[in-house]
């Protein structure tokens, strides 16, 4: 299954370095979103962490839209996509093993927020002087190799509620843009209504977040643990909603009478 | 050693199988059995029940009644090792747009215990010229092609070609039925639907008629042409002026249809047709300059069973 899995994670990878566009949106977009937000906020510190700066405070959160990017949204897109073309069909009919598939889209994850992680890293580090703690660094990889399956195994459960390939952008959208907002991802949530928070705290993205903060500015309270074990959760639930409601084949075939 | 071998039985069995699309009847009461190393076709207009028929042998949809047995297992509960031993060939199947014809081969090849080498593959179904390049820039006729190579890779023993040949030119369809030929001969058992008659003609050792989901007729194709109800056309034609209809020859045919300058009609006796026609010419002293006696057709027995063919009944 493992063999299977690297072996079709080689061709996913040759797939997705040869789409620009999905190129720009995992990998780009977060970096040019890092830069812009830290040249706006400029030398101001966030006063919400006993003054941290702009670039410490949005490098976890944009890491974090960058680990969503990429293991949510491409997965989510893409997979739909692979359906309304045929392509899982044609698979289906092979003896690929749906195990081999999916460790080849969390390979994918995992290897795109890898190189998320690194670009934004090594930006912070040379534009803003900001470091994570060699100390650090094995909990930051627990947690983008967690992130990346748990958000994998969602981008696969919610295929099931995408009707056809137009829909798959704009209803990951709908579905991320809100929980971004929550998720103080965008603007700092800590002034928010309790109810915001609330929802940030019970969806991955805060989560995920909350985790790569702690390993650069002092940590809110809340144990690290627990953050993992949200995250663990929902890769839990959307692995077996994955399992339990998986379609292979395009939405126009589904009551197609032929 | 499979279950089929074991015991003999058809690689393919199918007993009163039913299925419907809430009020719609897609395939109503199918019994069909096909050999280890035939080329079975299936023959039928749109929405006959083909696909549908297909894609429950392949385990892509659940049957609502009657037995299906594909290798010796119901195609529901079909595991890796069964997949391992079918290819497929859908009507309209997507592919990865970024892949490499050599690459697709690579990828699919490597989900099989013992595929066939992608050299052969490439050779089987005339890739060489295109392997480099890439799937979003396939014409329609070269997609169909690495289709059927995606088929082939894992070396099967039991090929489903769902409309192969659509969309081909002629000279790409003869290509085609070479090589569904040599594939038969290596004693790869395929099962493939067309809507050319002359297609099933060539290849199959077999042929169903499928029809609202029923079928209306199976056998060998010149058997289905020389069976029971169906007709020779006699057709001829005047040097000059219009056959009166009423004054020709009967001889329990249907009746004379009127063409321009001459008439047809069908028979089941196209010989005695043909005497009294030459009795009727003398004493009428009309001279005729065509005789035409068709013998039936696989696709006047097709248009006639299917009711789809106006002047054949």
């Amino acid at each position: 299954m493992l063999n299977r899995g690297l072996h079709q994670l080689r061709y996913e990878l040759v797939s997705f370095v040869r789409d620009p566009a999905a190129i720009f949106f995992t990998v780009a977009l977060p970096v040019l979103m890092f830069f812009f937000l830290v040249s706006i906020i400029g030398p101001a510190t966030v006063d919400l962490r006993n003054g941290i700066s702009a670039a410490t405070y949005y490098l976890p959160f944009v890491l974090t839209l960058g680990v969503v990017a990429s293991a949510f949204f491409n997965t989510a897109v893409q997979v739909t996509t692979l359906r309304e073309l045929g392509v899982l069909k044609r698979l289906r009919s092979t003896p690929a093993s749906p195990q081999g598939m999916v460790l080849a889209w969390f390979g994918t994850s995992l290897i795109t927020s890898l190189l998320i992680v690194v670009a934004l890293v090594l930006l912070a580090r040379l534009a803003y002087g900001i470091s994570i703690g060699a100390g650090k660094l094995p909990l930051v990889f627990l947690a983008l190799v967690l992130a990346s399956a748990s958000f994998t195994a969602l981008g696969f459960a919610i295929t099931r509620l995408i009707p056809s390939e137009a829909a798959a952008l704009p209803l990951a959208n709908a579905v991320v843009l809100p929980l971004y907002l929550c998720s103080g991802l965008l603007i700092p949530t800590e002034e928010a209504p309790a109810w915001v928070q609330g929802i940030g705290e019970v969806f991955p993205i805060r989560n995920l977040a909350e985790i790569l903060l702690g390993t650069i500015a002092p940590h809110k309270g809340g144990s690290v643990w627990v953050h993992l074990l949200v995250l663990l959760a929902w890769g839990i639930a959307g692995l077996v909603l994955a399992t339990r409601f998986f379609r292979w084949t395009p939405a126009r075939e589904q009551a197609s009478a032929q | 050693m499979t279950a089929s071998e074991r015991a003999g039985e058809p690689l393919i069995e199918i007993k009163d199988l039913c299925k419907s699309y809430g009020s719609v009847i897609a395939v109503d009461g199918l019994n069909l059995s096909v050999s280890e190393g035939e080329v079975f076709g299936l023959l039928g207009p749109n929405g006959a029940g083909k696909t549908t028929t297909f894609e429950i042998l392949e385990g892509f949809r659940k049957r609502d009644a009657g037995s299906v047995r594909v290798l010796g297992v119901d195609p529901e509960k079909a595991e890796t090792a069964w997949r391992a031993q079918i290819g497929v060939v859908f009507q309209t199947c997507g592919l990865q747009p970024r892949l490499t014809v050599e690459e697709l081969l690579a990828l699919y090849g490597g989900f099989y215990p013992t595929p066939r080498s992608i050299e052969e593959t490439i050779r089987l179904t005339g890739l060489d010229e295109i392997r480099r390049r890439r799937a979003q820039r396939l014409s329609g006729g070269e997609q169909r092609r690495l289709d059927v190579a995606l088929a082939l890779i894992g070396n099967p023993r039991l090929l489903f070609l769902d409309e192969p040949t659509t969309g081909f030119d002629p000279s790409a369809r003869r290509a085609a039925w070479e090589m569904i030929r040599g594939l038969s001969a290596t004693g790869t058992t395929i099962v493939l639907s067309t809507h050319y008659m002359e297609e099933a003609q060539a290849l199959c050792d077999r042929v169903g008629i499928l029809s609202g989901g029923r079928l209306l007729a199976e056998g060998r194709p010149e058997e289905l042409v020389t069976g029971d109800g169906v007709l020779t056309e006699v057709r001829f034609m005047l040097v000059e002026g219009e056959p009166k209809l009423a004054s020709l020859p009967d001889l329990g045919i249907d009746t004379w249809q009127s063409l321009p300058g001459g008439a047809r009609t069908h028979t089941r006796r196209p010989l005695p047709l043909v005497a009294a026609l030459h009795e009727w010419a003398l004493a009428n002293a009309v001279e005729v300059r065509l005789l035409e006696v068709a013998p039936p057709s696989l696709e006047e027995t097709y248009l006639s069973l299917t009711g789809e063919g106006s002047d054949a009944k």
